[in-house]
């Protein structure tokens, strides 16, 4: 699930080094805090929340410190990689800020259905919710998503939705 | 034609409906063109994008994070044991998570970021994790350390370095082989080891003798056969070794590894100094 950590993490920071910060971060307070997980529990739901809270954590103190997450600036980040390269990197710094922007509980749905693939009913099963709570809240999650991705088509030229689907 | 709620739509986006109520979407869908947008919401925000953040999965852990989880110390694993309070279900419920029996694809750097529970690694394979009071377990957890069980103990005893030596019962396939012996920073005694089961999975780790008798394991990683390494050829041809091992070594290791004498005299004189 190391792996699968780091993607959840991925997808909140848009960014691996910053990703494999808080997997750290989320690590280490695991296991601080591991006294406070119930055996029998899904680990991987009970890790995310630690990896969201690690995260809204850090934006919090770089919101104090006076640092600027700019998205835009965030989207222009070019390497000599290809087009396609600068268009997926776009992409996913404006869905990991969309992200990130979620109530955590939408974010970790999205996180185990879209990421991890759980089928619904896995996934109300591991957040122990009924499954119309589930598919309730990670319907509108996906459509402020997309709202999201949409209106910022218009903002990013080279923005390529294709690259999604 | 009743409402179709965006419940409904991502449902069928997502493939999660039956075949009555998939007929009954496509349906509106085909009667209604401008459903087609509402589909695409969901269509667009569903496992694909789930593929945008994918690399993690492709790709080793970075030895930075493993660094990092390990601390600066070469005792630090022992540190990321004492953080975890006595718990041992915490413990094997993360070992499981971490290091399924069925590893795969992954890589085994990536079985190694909390390298002492990573060492149950090659215990879970073995079938005996969960079981730490079998005289069988290759390992158990005391006071949050893992210490190894009678049958390594008595290899690490007692083998020299490059025996190796099967272990439990035949038909397990266990073999444990010392690969250097030294005395770390703090004076105990330390032993370099690989495991193999009969899967064919290596380990490494190292054992230090505590004042007690017993084998303490401070590290244990699974062996990666990094094919991308080996591109690059980082991993030198018929060395197979974990960096985590490595670097713990480096970082614990007083001087220069034992030589074949000396390490003979500490057997015989069943490591206690033998100046």
């Amino acid at each position: 699930m190391l792996p699968r950590l780091r993607r959840f993490a991925y997808s909140l920071t848009g960014d691996l080094d910053r990703a494999d910060d808080l997997v750290q971060e989320t690590c280490v307070r695991a296991l601080a805090s591991a006294g406070q997980w119930q055996a029998g529990t899904r680990l991987d739901s009970w890790m995310y929340r630690i990896a969201q809270n690690s995260w809204f954590d850090q934006m919090r103190a770089r919101k104090v410190r006076g640092e600027v997450v700019d998205i835009d600036a965030a989207a222009e980040l070019v390497g000599s990689d290809g087009r396609d390269v600068i268009e997926h990197r776009q992409t996913l710094s404006l869905v990991s800020s969309k992200l990130s922007e979620l109530p955590r509980d939408q974010q970790l749905l999205v996180g185990l259905v879209c990421l991890d693939g759980l089928s619904y009913k896995e996934a109300a099963a591991a957040l122990d919710l009924p499954i119309g709570t589930v598919m309730s809240r990670l319907a509108r999650a996906r459509s402020a998503l997309s709202q999201a991705l949409q209106s910022d088509v218009q903002k990013v030229s080279a923005f390529n939705l294709g690259k999604l689907t | 034609m009743s409402e179709i709620t965006d419940e409904l739509l991502m449902a069928y986006a997502d493939g999660e409906l039956d075949g009555a109520e998939q007929r009954r979407i496509e349906l509106y869908l085909a009667n209604d063109p401008a459903s087609a947008q509402r589909l695409a919401m969901f269509t667009q925000t569903g496992r694909d994008l789930g593929r945008l953040f994918d690399q993690p999965m492709r790709e080793a852990i970075p030895e930075r994070l493993l660094q990092t989880v390990l601390g600066p110390s070469g005792q630090s694993a022992t540190a990321t044991m004492k953080l975890a309070p006595r718990q041992p279900g915490f413990l094997t419920a993360l070992i499981e998570a971490f290091f399924p029996v069925h590893t795969g694809w992954q890589s085994a750097a990536a079985m190694t970021a909390l390298v002492v529970v990573g060492g149950a690694a090659g215990w879970t394979l073995n079938n005996t994790h969960g079981n730490q009071s079998a005289s069988s377990s290759l390992a158990t957890l005391v006071d949050g350390a893992l210490v190894a069980g009678r049958d390594i103990g008595r290899v690490l005893d007692g083998a020299p370095s490059k025996t190796v030596n099967a272990i439990g019962q035949q038909a397990a396939g266990i073999t444990v082989t010392p690969s250097l012996s030294f005395q770390s920073v703090s004076g105990s005694y330390c032993r370099q080891y690989e495991l193999s089961n009969m899967s064919g999975s290596l380990f490494s780790g190292v054992g230090c003798r505590t004042d007690s008798g017993e084998w303490r394991i401070e590290v244990h990683s699974q062996v990666s056969v990094a094919p991308r390494a080996e591109q690059k050829g980082i991993a030198p041809a018929g060395r197979r070794s974990s960096p985590v091992v490595e670097s713990a070594v480096d970082r614990m290791i007083k001087g220069d590894a034992l030589g074949s004498a000396a390490e003979r005299a500490l057997i015989d004189n069943k490591w206690r100094s033998t100046q």
